[in-house]
């Protein structure tokens, strides 16, 4: 009686709250804009700094995250083209058969998620969307009725603990030798933060909570259901391509009889399709043979991983570059508003707030509070500078600064806060869901809400954790 | 029955025989192109490299040049984006209502000269502009029961090829004017040489007096080129319809949600409000810059052009789903460059660059070679950006003059792409163009007046 209340509960949350977020949040694109003028109004109000000094700053800083939004849509692209691949696809379509229910889809694709997330958080941008996009075309097939956005949503949220997990930015980043604040921190081996005991009874408790609340607001009327669209389903029944039947550059030729023969032999050559699938995978092979995985593996590593892996399971040429021109247009938002995300970078840096955020939480901190206060103020920059490797560079130091000017605060710790703060509201920005809305065929304002659900109660497990280092139960 | 058959066969040949398939059907995608001259690359650094390296330099060499991919997909995204929309329809409206439309002469040398003109500017507003506007030139003609070889007039359109990358927008130029090294590869920021200055290359004698004599003659080659008797001329009505109306409609694709539906969030996506702040602030922001002294360089425009897309489109909503559409300009480029890039690490890696300089100045005539080379390699390499990242260093090499070389390897990508002009087309509208052999000849005749040329005025200057 008791779990069916409950379960009705969060049901409830979940609709009251996607109904809100679709009644009053824009489109990504908009909240960028939006996010723009907020930043600009923040630093004219609260530094020192003049309005066309800020305008400045944002025209400057434009093009802060350049070679990371190539990366996150090659990210995007090439785990596009691998995952629709016709093996890939198969294996997909048989994990997403296993569930029954609704609530067993939203399950498994909530574990699926949270194991991408804690091992990269690139991989669970791309194959947590479109391991959710699969179960819900596999519901389907079966007849089941399953809330599409809920899963996705859910598949997104798999981002949730990423910066606890094993591609932890900063935690990565203090562990490497002759990092920026090695003369004032040393190095800080992962032992200390990602496998800190501390650490991974937090992150489990963001898991367990994520895999808890995302089933539970699955709705039970068919009324707010709303199923996979119609376009992704046929995408996913189309016969897996044999080496194609129609013309790749979009001219009206019926079959390949009207090729020339070289374009045919070329386009659908294996040994030219798998070929440099082996050429690539030759050295990644090499590079993970002699090396251990975490220190090698980084976000271009893993683009050059789903390269390679495209071709080797598309075949052909042909196979791959037909689904490539779906893959690029799900990327098109990223071109854009990524560089929106710079220009906001670019304000919060050189006007001074993100260093006067950090320090007005160190401002009013003891030894027990700081950590919170840490995770609180690592939130609220991570919402304008969503980048947590970028947000690390911009307030690391503030952060370090103000840690070693209260007695008794670990730095490890502090760490350990910050990367808690930085993964939490990426739940409430639409900056990283970018990828996914792209696979998925949605908007922000189909998901936010339920995602947004999610960051309050995993905000409350995380800010415990941050008081419970702080007393030093953890 | 068997007439019909017939005419259906007929039908299917003369389909068969259109430039855009015939053409395309020999054309084996950027990507396998990309892949076999990254294959290439792998084979002739076999002597100078151990095979870890090698495989490393192709497996990764695009770890370097990712700002540099970033930057042309925007250009060629963005630059799309601000084009195909309703105020730029009107625009070429306005264009086509005041150029003459009274024999078939008038109509193709004003398309053209339209083209070279409007592609000087920027390569979608000459390409994407001069083909509506000569499609309404031809449809207004016809209407006034004037024929016109519609055929000659939509390779009138294609001339802005030819010249757009020595224009206000080369991309060669605009990578070159970087002085960080964020776009531009050869640039040594610490030294701070091989820049490019954009004022420099446009001023150029070889870059004005070629465009004044390609903008009074090239349009005329092809009018007179164009079929004289009317028996032998293809009316526009023949082919596919491409404006429907007006142009300002047919590129006005975004649909507002209905008014009565908006919540509070359609509110903020429809707000012309929005798209008008963010336009000052960026023009604020770019004021700033050059008033300070800032030179145009790749990432300026693509700012420019954002700022002037939002600002174009009137809704932010229909300025990022115009973007979303635009992308089908970047599929040449988005995943070949990796490629590409490929090419570029192996090259670099091994040195080879210094030695193609040193073949290429040996020849004595650097300028010439570097033309010839990217005319080649054009059709391999489609977008002109790329052409110069894989070309560029081996230029540099050579110790030839920066300046002519680029105007040279930009003048090779540009004949290059005319060649290629059945990709364009394809992706413009639906039209599937006309007999492969007339484009071939018109192409020819172009290819050559060009080379004679640029060849003659970077020998001269």
């Amino acid at each position: 009686m008791n779990n069916s209340k409950s379960r009705g509960l969060f049901t409830i949350l979940g609709d009251k709250s996607s109904a809100l977020v679709r009644q009053f949040l824009p489109d990504a694109f908009i909240f960028a804009l939006m996010l723009t003028f907020l930043t600009m109004l923040l630093a004219v109000v609260f530094t020192d700094q003049g309005p066309v000094a800020v305008v400045s700053h944002w025209g400057e800083g434009f093009w802060f995250v350049l070679a990371f939004s190539m990366q996150s849509a090659l990210a995007l692209m090439t785990g596009w083209a691998f995952a629709d691949s016709p093996p890939i696809k198969r294996v997909l379509q048989r994990i997403g058969e296993i569930p029954r229910t609704q609530k067993q889809a939203v399950f498994a694709t909530a574990v699926v998620g949270q194991i991408f997330g804690l091992f990269h958080w690139g991989v669970v941008l791309v194959a947590g969307a479109i391991f959710a996009r699969e179960v819900a075309v596999a519901m389907e097939e079966k007849d089941v009725d399953v809330h599409y956005p809920l899963l996705v949503a859910t598949g997104y949220a798999g981002l949730l603990p990423w910066h606890q997990g094993l591609s932890a930015a900063s935690m990565l980043l203090v562990a490497t030798p002759d990092h920026f604040l090695a003369d004032q921190i040393g190095v800080v081996p992962v032992s200390e933060t990602i496998f800190y005991p501390g650490n991974l009874i937090i992150v489990a408790g963001v898991v367990l909570v994520t895999m808890i609340i995302m089933p539970l607001m699955a709705p039970e009327k068919k009324d707010n259901l709303i199923t996979v669209p119609a376009s992704k389903l046929r995408s996913a029944r189309q016969p897996a391509p044999d080496g194609g039947v129609e013309a790749v550059d979009g001219s009206p030729m019926s079959s390949r009889r009207q090729e020339a023969a070289y374009k045919t032999l070329l386009l659908d050559s294996r040994v030219l399709g798998v070929g440099l699938g082996l050429l690539i995978w030759a050295y990644l092979g090499y590079l993970f043979a002699t090396n251990a995985l975490m220190d090698v593996f980084n976000l271009n590593i893993f683009i050059a991983v789903m390269f390679g892996l495209g071709f080797l399971f598309h075949g052909t040429l042909r196979s791959y570059i037909n689904v490539f021109r779906d893959a690029i247009e799900g990327a098109s938002q990223i071109f854009i508003q990524f560089q929106f995300y710079g220009g906001i970078m670019g304000i919060m840096a050189w006007s001074g707030l993100a260093t006067m955020i950090a320090q007005t939480a160190a401002q009013y901190s003891t030894e027990t509070t700081w950590y919170l206060a840490a995770f609180l103020s690592a939130g609220t920059i991570n919402f304008f500078v969503p980048s947590g490797g970028g947000q690390w560079v911009v307030t690391g130091q503030v952060m370090i600064d103000a840690a070693q000017s209260i007695p008794g605060v670990d730095i490890n710790k502090t760490i350990i806060a910050f990367g808690m703060g930085d993964q939490w509201t990426n739940m409430i920005q639409p900056f990283w869901a970018l990828p996914a809305l792209g696979i998925a065929g949605l908007s922000i304002r189909d998901i936010m809400g339920y995602v947004g659900v999610l960051f309050l109660f995993s905000g409350a497990v995380m800010a415990t954790g941050a008081l419970l280092l702080g007393v030093g139960i953890l | 029955m068997a007439t019909n058959t017939k005419t259906d066969d007929t039908r299917s040949q003369e389909s068969d025989d259109r430039f855009v398939p015939f053409l395309g059907q020999y054309f084996p995608e950027s990507l396998t192109l990309a892949a076999l001259l990254a294959v290439l690359g792998l084979v002739v650094t076999v002597p100078y490299l151990g095979v870890i390296e090698q495989l490393e330099q192709f497996s990764t060499g695009f770890f370097s040049l990712l700002t540099v991919q970033m930057s042309l997909i925007l250009f060629w995204v963005l630059s799309a984006t601000v084009v195909e929309s309703r105020w730029m329809g009107r625009m070429f409206d306005l264009v086509a209502g005041a150029l003459p439309a009274g024999n078939q002469w008038a109509i193709i040398y004003s398309t053209g000269v339209v083209a070279l003109l409007f592609g000087w500017v920027n390569w979608a507003l000459g390409l994407i502009g001069a083909v509506f506007i000569g499609y309404q030139l031809s449809s207004q003609a016809e209407a006034n029961g004037v024929h016109v070889h519609y055929p000659a007039v939509l390779t009138a359109g294609l001339l802005s090829l030819v010249v757009t990358n020595v224009g206000l927008t080369s991309p060669g130029a605009l990578l070159m004017a970087d002085s960080t090294g964020t776009t531009n590869v050869i640039v040594d920021p610490d030294v701070g040489n091989l820049v490019v200055d954009t004022s420099a290359f446009l001023l150029h004698p070889v870059n004005i007096v070629s465009l004044a004599l390609f903008v009074l003659t090239l349009p005329a080659l092809l009018a007179l080129l164009a079929p004289s008797e009317e028996n032998k001329r293809k009316s526009v009505s023949e082919f596919t319809d491409v404006v429907q109306g007006s142009i300002s409609n047919t590129l006005d694709t975004y649909s507002i949600p209905p008014k009565e539906e908006w919540v509070f969030a359609d509110k903020l996506e429809q707000s012309r409000t929005i798209a008008v702040v963010t336009f000052i602030l960026g023009a604020i922001s770019i004021g700033g810059y050059f008033l300070n002294g800032g030179e145009l360089s790749m990432l300026w425009l693509l700012f420019g052009l954002i700022i002037l897309g939002i600002f174009i489109h009137g809704r932010p909503m229909a300025f990022a789903e115009e973007v979303t559409d635009a992308t089908r300009w970047a599929n040449h480029i988005a995943i070949p460059f990796l490629l590409y890039a490929a090419v570029f690490s192996l090259l670099s890696t091994v040195g080879f660059y210094g030695n193609i300089g040193e073949v290429i100045a040996a020849t004595g005539i650097t300028q010439t070679t570097s033309y010839l080379v990217a005319l080649v390699l054009g059709v391999l390499i489609p977008s002109p950006g790329s052409l110069w990242v894989i070309q560029g260093p081996a230029i540099v090499a050579s110790g030839a003059e920066l300046i002519p070389s680029l105007v040279s390897v930009m003048y090779g990508a540009g004949v290059s792409n005319l060649w290629l002009g059945f990709l364009f087309v394809g992706t413009i509208a639906t039209i599937y163009g006309f007999s492969w052999r007339e484009y071939v000849r018109y192409a020819a005749a172009i290819t050559v007046y060009v080379s004679v040329v640029v060849i003659a005025l970077l020998v001269v200057f």
